[in-house]
């Protein structure tokens, strides 16, 4: 019989979508009994979903974006317009 | 073992990475478009000010371009790119990291259960969307006392979405180590979370 301790590790381990299918019934049964362990799965879920939303309120901003790239076009690479120098850089 | 496929895209083709590798900044700049941004916030997520960041993700794609020669398209340039900055991230970290509370995390967890494996003091109750409400203003300070690692793996499974094959190429871990770094992490930030006063006990 599945336990609320095994049952909390496969969904914090993110091993809840690759057990059998028997595995997978026994889940689906304890979730439907145990709302403790609903909880704990709609808290993890949460979770998840709280660090999307603080990512997307941290994204960098397209004037960000675009200074960033501009630094690392002119470390990386000829300038547009300059002849090819031939040489690939390669630091060994 | 798991098996696991590499996604394609134009930039997984020998064309394109010819192209990277005669530095040619058109090709450069498309790479950055789509994948700077990425790069970025994922290194806000393990936990980098703005400042630092923006160093991160530049110089991971100046490391990548140095390094690109050596890229055989094996694993996806996303997974490269990524675990360039995961590279410099724990590097940085090394001699700053916070002191592992391992087992502590593991301690608590045991605690919350009965010899019998079912729940001795189980999660508190509280309605979803104070929930939801509650880890919007306190997750960023539970963040903290989470390791690098542990957040690194968080942060790749849960924003940027990358399956358990990728994120594990890019940490250089094997899946046992990613469940351990996402259990803790995720415990951690629950336990936090409900110390922070998530609504009243559940009675029984």
């Amino acid at each position: 019989m599945l336990k609320c301790r095994e049952l909390s590790t496969l969904v914090a381990t993110d091993e809840l979508e690759n057990v059998g299918w028997m595995r997978r019934m026994e889940i689906r049964m304890h979730l439907l009994m145990c709302g403790h362990c609903r909880r704990y799965l709609q808290q993890i879920r949460a979770i998840g979903r709280g660090s999307r939303d603080l990512a997307g309120e941290r994204e960098a901003g397209s004037d960000q974006i675009e200074r960033m790239e501009e630094h690392i076009l002119s470390c990386t690479c000829e300038r547009p317009g300059e002849p090819d120098s031939g040489t690939p850089g390669d630091r060994e | 073992m798991f098996f696991w496929t590499v996604p394609t895209d134009e930039f997984t083709s020998q064309d394109f990475l010819d192209l990277l590798r005669r530095r040619d900044a058109e090709a450069l700049r498309r790479l950055m478009d789509t994948y700077l941004p990425q790069v970025y916030r994922a290194a806000r997520g393990a936990g980098l000010d703005e400042h630092d960041a923006e160093d991160a993700a530049q110089d991971t794609f100046v490391t990548f371009m140095e390094k690109v020669h050596e890229f055989e398209g094996r694993s996806h340039i996303r997974t490269w790119l990524f675990g360039i900055l995961y590279h410099k991230i724990s590097e940085s970290r090394r001699t700053v990291q916070k002191r592992e509370r391992t087992q502590d995390i593991e301690d608590v967890i045991e605690s919350r259960f009965k010899t019998n494996g079912f729940w001795a003091r189980p999660p508190r109750t509280t309605d979803s969307d104070m929930f939801d409400a509650e880890i919007r203003r306190h997750l960023e300070e539970c963040l903290e006392g989470v390791t690098t690692d542990q957040r690194m793996a968080f942060v790749l499974r849960e924003v940027e979405g990358l399956d358990s094959g990728e994120i594990c190429q890019t940490m250089n871990i094997e899946r046992s180590n990613l469940g351990v770094l996402l259990f803790r992490g995720r415990n951690s930030l629950r336990e936090c979370l409900e110390d922070r006063n998530l609504g009243p006990t559940h009675p029984d």
